[in-house]
């Protein structure tokens, strides 16, 4: 069987490329004597590509900086605690 | 009774059909064409026939052409042919059933070409089902907007009494059924989407999926394309003609319709170049917008008319 997934469902993949965004590479025989040639297409889904991933990411990353953003010793919680209750101490008063 | 009658319409006709367009066709070309009866003597000279398998074929090959028959069967009995003939099996819901019996049945013919190991088979299974793909939501697009004109999801409430809803529904149900016989030339690969004739093989969609079959397995490929093709030309002639008679009667009501939409479609075949295989999707999105426009209609004309007088 010569064909892939990706070749059947090419001719689809076409119709919609303006929503799909298929990933093609491909190596074209250069020279008079092209030793290698290739092709290769992608076609991921799009939600998953532009809407989740970077969704994640975005996730991913915020978590880390808040990570990095959380002191490493008790005192330094006690502290932070302290001025959050002083900031909203001063927020409250009228 | 009237359930044996409708099983041995279903049954008997779709060949003759197919007879009639490729008269038409014939006279528009000039000639006497072959008879009318023409499929039946060749399902009978092939089901007498051995079938012949390629060694690289496997039981996915032959199960292909019984599979897709046995669906389309199945869709035939979900078919009303009218008031007086009532579809033999009904439930709500049941157009959903019948488009994907037919997807059940092109998945048969797909998965029988391509396990013949030809690249040339895989090639037209691929375009089938970007065809299909294209064409499928014209289907349930205009099943939908029937449901909302109808207010109900069973062929046999869609398909019969229907003379009120062309009084709201008008110019709706011409758009509607512009789609259908779209959808219908399509599904059954006929001009202007595929030539059922051609045997070039860079132009060939449908045809070049069966060319490994013979025998017994050609005969049911070809019985149930002129079966696919004779329901969809029942929902068009139903919705076109939506008279009602005693059964008598109706019976030469549907069948003078479904003479009709053959004609239609000889016509259609004779006058129209095939198109371009890239123009191919451009006119299945412009079929699936039709009832899409057509069901925004009926909603609207079911708003605007009284709950329940539809």
């Amino acid at each position: 069987m010569q064909y892939t997934a990706a070749s059947f469902a090419r001719p689809l993949v076409s119709v919609f490329k303006s929503v799909i965004f298929p990933e093609r590479r491909v190596l074209l025989p250069a020279g008079a004597f092209p030793a290698a040639l290739a092709i290769e297409e992608h076609s991921r889904d799009p939600i998953d590509r532009f809407v989740l991933a970077p969704a994640v990411r975005g996730g991913v990353l915020g978590f880390a900086f808040v990570r990095r953003a959380t002191p490493s010793r008790v005192q330094w919680y006690v502290l932070a605690v302290f001025i959050a209750l002083v900031a909203l101490l001063i927020a409250g008063i009228p | 009774m009237r359930t044996a009658l409708h099983i041995l319409l279903v049954l008997s006709l779709p060949p003759l059909l197919t007879g009639i367009i490729n008269r038409v066709k014939a006279a528009f070309a000039g000639r006497r064409g072959p008879p009318v009866l023409q499929l039946y003597f060749d399902l009978w000279k092939l089901m007498r026939k051995s079938a012949v398998y390629s060694t690289t074929t496997t039981w996915v090959f032959r199960l292909g052409p019984p599979a897709g028959l046995a669906a389309l069967l199945i869709a035939a009995l979900l078919m009303p042919l009218g008031g007086g003939l009532p579809a033999p099996v009904a439930f709500a819901g049941d157009v959903v059933l019948f488009a994907y019996l037919l997807g059940a049945a092109r998945f048969a013919t797909v998965l029988a070409a391509l396990d013949t190991g030809s690249s040339f088979e895989g090639m037209g299974a691929s375009r089938e089902v970007t065809f299909s793909a294209l064409s499928e939501p014209a289907l349930f697009l205009s099943i939908a907007a029937l449901a909302l004109a109808r207010g109900s999801i069973s062929w046999t409430a869609v398909l019969t009494g229907q003379m009120q809803i062309w009084h709201v529904f008008g110019p709706a149900l011409v758009m509607l059924i512009g789609a259908l016989i779209l959808v219908a030339l399509a599904e059954n690969s006929r001009i202007p989407f595929d030539d059922p004739n051609t045997h070039l093989e860079l132009t060939m969609v449908h045809e070049v999926m069966v060319l490994d079959h013979s025998g017994p397995d050609l005969a049911m490929i070809l019985y149930g394309a002129s079966l696919k093709l004779f329901l969809l030309g029942a929902i068009v002639v139903r919705l076109a003609f939506p008279f009602e008679a005693s059964i008598p009667g109706h019976v030469a009501l549907f069948l003078a319709g479904m003479v009709v939409f053959a004609i239609i479609v000889g016509v259609i075949e004779s006058t129209f170049a095939r198109l371009r295989m890239n123009r191919i999707p451009q006119i299945l999105i412009a079929a699936s917008s039709l009832p899409r426009r057509c069901s925004s209609s009926t909603t609207a004309g079911a708003r605007w008319k009284r709950p329940g007088s539809i």
